[in-house]
């Protein structure tokens, strides 16, 4: 491996993109370094670019007093929504890689612009519709509205992933004599596996985000996720920086580490989701 | 007999219509019926006095021409315009710089390239708090990079005239691992060959550049910035999230005011009034995508 280094632009290039790398990610550097800072620190001026000493009490009161539920919250809806929509994306992608109509294209057509569509367009009638069903202040009414949003980009993504499954592989289970519904889930699903992981990632990292519907759909602080519970937290106490940014961490961890390890994969999914 | 029932219920199709129902249902209900509710809201005085009756007066384009008239809509409207094409800009060039560097043979050049997209998983909401930090006036770190390089701080999220280049670098930061996803993709379909005959021919880097590597990506391209533009209508929680649309208005765009209209001032009516015009700006961008892009890629329509 070292050996390339040797090569004079080989080691120029692998430089300039660390300068790179270092400059795109000097955001998520100060994150972390703000966190770990006393409060005096946090505030001196001139900024410490490293902070003199680490301090987990940080991270430790943030999660004591606010950012563990909060987390909890996301992590219910994250959760549910992820469940949801994989599963009905399951079922519906699957029908549409299988069902050989015309008309078929229009309902792709249908998902293919569904998934371009942004909340802002939906919050205030759903925030309507939820009112009236009486699901305001419930995890229900973001994780539904979430579902919704989400669902249109699983769909097109899992029917891609059925599309490469050859048919005949069911076709020799039917004849075993399981039905059609025994032989998505037995055979099907095992085979699509991979594609339904990489799915489900994407859901759960769109659903831990989501900010619209969870402010205007949950005034109830003890049910806020944590991306409101960030934007709360800042508003009481704008001045201690280190602390919240203890909290952004908690917050982008989870989704980091999940992008991390399924990388390769993920960004494939993005790139049909967008493209196809 | 009953084996000709069973190999009927096998192969019959109605269990793959059956299949075909849930996510339809769900989309329906969640994004497809509140998008026309959108519109039926927006002809009707929908504020705090009629909001929990049934019954609430119909008044045609009243909310839209309160919009209009608003001695803030052109510069809401404006702003709306100067952050989308300059998020648009910088985030494609950007983009495809990056992705082209990184589409050299190098040690590590894929994971780096990995690393740098760790920008586009963060939530929106949450990159504004970063960057609210990073473009604090008094103890902020942008601005003491500033004064180690002789430039005196800077009221960044304060003053109207810095607060939107504020909000814009954040949404690029933002939007740039996107792009450069995209454009990777495009490029890596060149074949070898050509890249070879270049080089056998002697081009510079720029006329390949221009001559064969755009015009061979041109579809990625364009839906891409199609994309872009799309994008840059959700970036509400991003700009809220930064400075709520302020100071005044200078960072207030037509999603921002929407939102502001239906949970701040309670006038739903307005706030789904604005949301139609977004609906209408986006349907036209759409409608391109789908005419030059999403037919000819799938073979759809």
């Amino acid at each position: 491996m070292f050996e390339k280094f040797k090569n004079k632009k080989n080691l120029m290039l692998f430089i300039i993109a660390l300068v790179i790398l270092a400059i795109y990610l000097f955001p998520v550097f100060w994150v972390v370094s703000t966190s770990f800072k006393s409060l005096n620190e946090t505030m001196s001026w001139p900024p410490s670019l490293i902070p003199s000493q680490i301090r987990w009490q940080n991270y430790t009161e943030v999660l004591e007093s606010r950012a563990f539920m909060h987390l909890k919250n996301s992590l219910i809806i994250g959760a549910s929504v992820t469940f949801l929509t994989v599963f009905f994306a399951m079922l519906t992608g699957y029908a549409l890689s299988r069902i050989k109509k015309k008309w078929i294209n229009w309902l792709i057509l249908l998902f293919l612009v569904g998934q371009m569509l942004p909340q802002i367009l939906m919050v205030t009638p759903l925030f309507m519709i939820f009112d009236k069903m009486g699901l305001i202040n419930t995890y229900w009414a973001v994780i539904l509205g979430k579902t919704g949003i989400a669902l249109p980009l699983a769909v097109v993504f899992l029917r891609t992933t059925f599309l490469s499954i050859p048919e005949s592989l069911e076709e020799a289970a039917w004849i075993d004599g399981c039905s059609r519904m025994g032989a998505f889930f037995r055979v099907v699903m095992p085979v699509a596996k991979t594609g339904i992981l990489i799915i489900s990632a994407i859901t759960f990292m769109f659903a831990w985000g989501d900010f619209i519907y969870s402010i205007s759909f949950i005034s109830e602080m003890s049910m806020q996720p944590a991306t409101v519970g960030l934007y709360t937290f800042i508003g009481a106490k704008i001045t201690k920086w280190n602390k919240v940014m203890a909290f952004t961490n908690v917050i982008i961890l989870p989704v980091i580490i999940i992008f991390i390890s399924l990388q390769d994969k993920i960004i494939k999914g993005w790139t049909a989701g967008s493209f196809k | 007999m009953f084996t000709n029932i069973k190999s009927l219920i096998c192969n019959s199709k109605f269990t793959l219509y059956l299949f075909l129902l849930p996510a339809i249902i769900m989309v329906t209900i969640f994004a497809i019926y509140p998008l026309l509710y959108n519109f039926s809201l927006s002809v009707h005085q929908v504020d705090s006095s009629t909001i929990l009756s049934e019954d609430r007066p119909f008044v045609g384009l009243d909310n839209f021409k309160k919009v209009i008239f608003d001695s803030e809509f052109s510069e809401i409207l404006k702003n709306t315009l100067i952050f989308a094409f300059f998020s648009v800009l910088f985030q494609f060039l950007f983009g495809l710089a990056l992705a082209l560097f990184f589409n050299q043979e190098f040690p590590f050049h894929q994971p780096m390239r990995g690393l740098l997209l760790i920008g586009w998983v963060i939530p929106p909401a949450v990159i504004g708090t970063i960057w609210r930090w990073l473009f604090n006036c008094d103890i902020g770190v942008i601005n003491y990079f500033l004064n180690l390089i002789g430039i005196d701080s800077v009221g960044w999220l304060v003053t109207s005239t810095f607060a939107m280049s504020s909000v814009l670098v954040a949404n690029i930061w933002f939007a740039i691992p996107f792009n450069m996803i995209l454009m990777t993709s495009g490029l890596v379909s060149i074949p070898e060959s050509i890249h070879d005959a270049a080089a056998i021919d002697g081009t510079t880097f720029f006329q390949k550049l221009w001559h064969i590597i755009i015009p061979m990506i041109k579809p990625n391209i364009f839906a891409t910035i199609i994309l872009d533009i799309i994008y840059t209508f959700r970036s509400f929680p991003l700009i809220w999230n930064m400075t709520k649309g302020g100071p005044v208005n200078a960072t207030t765009v037509l999603p921002v005011w929407s939102y502001i209209q239906s949970f701040n001032f309670f006038d739903f009516g307005v706030g789904t009034a604005i949301a139609v015009i977004i609906f209408i700006l986006l349907l036209v961008i759409s409608i391109i995508y789908i005419k030059f892009f999403v037919g000819k890629e799938e073979g759809v329509l």
